[in-house]
């Protein structure tokens, strides 16, 4: 029998060697999440645009959302309302319309953000598995358009995450709302 | 979650109708929510309060009709200080021509603390309240600045 002295001295069964090992793992990547930061997050990436040029054009800015992912018409309808408020909020824009300027007429930007993925949290999922339930994320695809101008203005992705490692951690919505602030941040630095 | 207090730019000498939707009531056995009717009750006594607009009317003709959808009302699960964000949309529409004179997206955060509320779930109740009660502050406030006709048609 070939036994090292480690399992001679603390002789373990199958289940129960699993069990400690299962332990360990779940330890270590609990010591991760909380050591590494499990924080929710945004983060921006250029994807595309046809000019640098400062939005100062136009007093009206269009905000429309599409989703791409499937059973997302709840978080299409929070990214957009949050993409307007931050963007009327941000007060640099005299109208923020949320479908159609008033005036169609009228000389806009148009912001369009596309949901291209979505990993749900839900609020259940999060209270009967705490981190285990892992991190709702949202990918946006962001195109801003002018409306006296062929091709885009700007393209851009921003990734929202919500927090995690714990059962008080975000869920979808921290994940959008952190998508939503990126993209307000975005566009108000060029105006 | 009627606000104590309100800024306002000007009062419209106008009647309004008042619809809400989107809110959801409490489920007894998970966190509290606001209701549709809870949000258009308070809304209704804030803009009598306020002045904002002349009166509400539930009935027969008004000269304006402000549409709210309470969009999400995104609360915590467990915390110390617990911040819940209601995030709305109010349009506002001429009932003569049915033109929309306003569409204003608002977000209002409002936290609670343990000081506010011992227990997760009195603390959740507050800081819903207090969302909501700032939310419809903002939202009259953003009305009042409305430069409104001062005799719409209907009204």
């Amino acid at each position: 029998m070939n036994m090292n002295a480690g399992s001679f001295l603390c002789p373990a069964t199958g289940p129960t060697k699993s069990a400690a090992k299962f332990a360990v793992m779940l330890t270590v990547v609990c010591v991760c999440c909380f050591s590494t930061g499990c924080a929710s997050s945004g983060t921006t990436k250029n994807t595309g645009g046809t000019t640098n040029d400062p939005l100062t054009s136009h007093d009206t800015v269009v905000v429309e959302a599409m989703s791409e992912a499937p059973n997302s018409d709840q978080e299409r309808k929070l990214l957009h309302a949050l993409i307007a408020s931050g963007l009327q909020q941000g007060g640099k824009f005299k109208r923020v319309a949320g479908s159609v300027p008033l005036e169609e007429s009228a000389p806009h930007f148009k912001v369009t953000a596309r949901i291209k993925a979505l990993s749900k949290v839900s609020d259940g999922a999060r209270v009967a598995v705490g981190a285990l339930a892992g991190r709702a994320s949202i990918v946006v695809d962001v195109e801003l358009t002018d409306s006296q101008r062929s091709g885009s203005v700007r393209e851009f992705q921003v990734v929202g995450k919500s927090s995690a490692g714990w059962v008080g951690a975000g869920t979808t919505d921290q994940a959008v709302q952190r998508a939503a602030e990126q993209i307000v941040v975005e566009i108000l630095k060029r105006r | 979650m009627v606000p104590k207090q309100f800024n306002i730019a000007h009062n419209h000498p106008h009647s309004t109708s008042l619809v809400v939707t989107g809110g959801k009531k409490t489920n007894p056995h998970w966190k509290s929510d606001i209701s549709s009717e809870a949000f258009a009750q308070a809304l209704a006594d804030s803009i009598k309060q306020s002045g904002v607009f002349s009166s509400v009317i539930n009935q027969g003709d008004s000269g304006y009709r402000l549409d709210v959808t309470l969009v999400k009302v995104i609360t915590p699960n467990v915390g110390f200080n617990m911040t819940v964000t209601a995030v709305t949309e109010w349009r506002l529409t001429q009932v003569a021509g049915g033109k929309l004179v306003s569409e204003e997206y608002i977000s209002t955060p409002f936290t609670a603390t343990v000081g506010d509320a011992f227990t997760a779930i009195a603390r959740i109740r507050v800081a819903n309240e207090g969302a909501a009660r700032e939310n419809i502050k903002e939202g009259i406030r953003r009305l009042s600045e409305l430069q409104l006709p001062v005799k719409p048609a209907g009204n």
